[in-house]
């Protein structure tokens, strides 16, 4: 089964995020994006969720799911790895797909952000087309 | 109840002694963020194992007054649409402009009279939910919500109070509710004594457009 890289990406933000980030931490909020595929027949398959902490670092420091599909499971977010290891991933959570009526959902349960001032989001974010427009 | 509402049902699983008044707010996204909101939903004595329902409707309506107290009536807004306070040989009214919002996400309100400021005000199921004060002739309102609320625990709040930063960040639960048409937010936590747990706050039930 062939795949094709859909152009139907998700870009969200977080609601502390700031157009122009802060000059100490947390610089920033949390921008997570999604890019789903889809098989010969449009149908969606799975998409790639990356999740980018910019609490600690200026330019973000990104987690990468890949081939998340349908399968009704709550996949951690992974704590990237680093060289040399930091703790400058603060966020804590897990993603899932779920089926729409129009659209795949993507949930979110996840925490992040400075040690005092932890922040949650919970819910959906938002969607990628079940099948392919293009 | 228009199609586009989304229920919410607020649950109280807390173990909650104190008789804590929840908030429920949203952030002008036109605006910086934390710097002000207004309580726009507050839920007081809401007892362990109650529940209170709400309704979250899509659309708003806005409304001005002037500088000589006098309010105008609350229309209805959909994102991209413009609102200009005028004056008219009835006096001061709010029409719909003839230029739209500058973006389709948002709605704007103009002070478009010659002298006088007004305030503007978006409410969002009939509940205070932005405003914007003190805007001179040629100023102008910009109203932008993203589908997510806030929520947590505040006390000595009432609906429509102006909340300043330093309450805003004690807040910090978001809930996301794109494509949600129905869903239980259920309250944890809390309890007597030092062994008190933070309040948490999640979903369950959820129904999806």
């Amino acid at each position: 089964m062939s795949q094709e890289i859909s152009t139907n990406e998700l870009k969200w933000h977080s609601g502390d995020w700031r157009k122009v980030p802060m000059k100490q931490e947390p610089y920033n909020g949390l921008e997570i994006t999604g890019v789903p595929t889809y098989d010969d027949e449009h149908k969606f398959v799975s998409a790639t969720i990356t999740v980018k902490d910019f609490t600690k670092a200026p330019k973000g420091l990104a987690s990468t799911m890949e081939d998340v599909t349908l399968a009704d499971e709550w996949v951690n977010i992974p704590v990237p790895v680093t060289s040399p290891p930091s703790d400058d991933f603060t966020v804590d959570g897990a993603i899932k797909l779920r089926v729409g009526s129009n659209e795949i959902l993507l949930r979110v349960k996840l925490a992040y952000g400075p040690e005092k001032m932890q922040r949650q989001e919970i819910g959906f974010i938002g969607g990628f087309p079940s099948v392919s427009p293009a | 109840m228009a199609l586009s509402d989304i229920k919410l049902n607020f649950i109280n699983r807390s173990s909650d002694v104190n008789n804590s008044t929840v908030v429920v707010f949203q952030q002008n996204v036109a605006e910086s963020f934390g710097e002000i909101a207004i309580a726009w939903k507050v839920i007081e004595n809401c007892g362990r194992l109650d529940n209170h329902p709400f309704t979250y409707p899509l659309n708003f309506q806005i409304a001005a007054s002037d500088s000589y107290g006098n309010y105008t009536p609350r229309l209805d807004a959909v994102d991209g649409m413009a609102y200009e306070m005028v004056k008219d040989t009835s006096g001061d009214v709010l029409t719909v402009a003839s230029v739209p919002a500058t973006s389709s996400a948002e709605v704007e309100v103009r002070n478009n009279l010659t002298q006088g400021a007004i305030n503007a005000n978006i409410y969002r199921s009939g509940r205070l939910l932005a405003a914007k004060t003190n805007m001179a002739p040629g100023q102008k309102a910009v109203f932008q919500f993203h589908p997510r609320i806030y929520i947590g625990v505040v006390n000595q709040i009432v609906e429509s109070d102006v909340m300043d930063s330093a309450v805003i960040k004690t807040i910090n639960t978001e809930l996301n509710l794109f494509g949600i048409s129905s869903a239980d937010i259920v309250m944890t936590g809390g309890g007597p004594g030092p062994g008190s747990l933070p309040f948490e706050f999640h979903l369950e039930n959820i129904n999806t457009m």
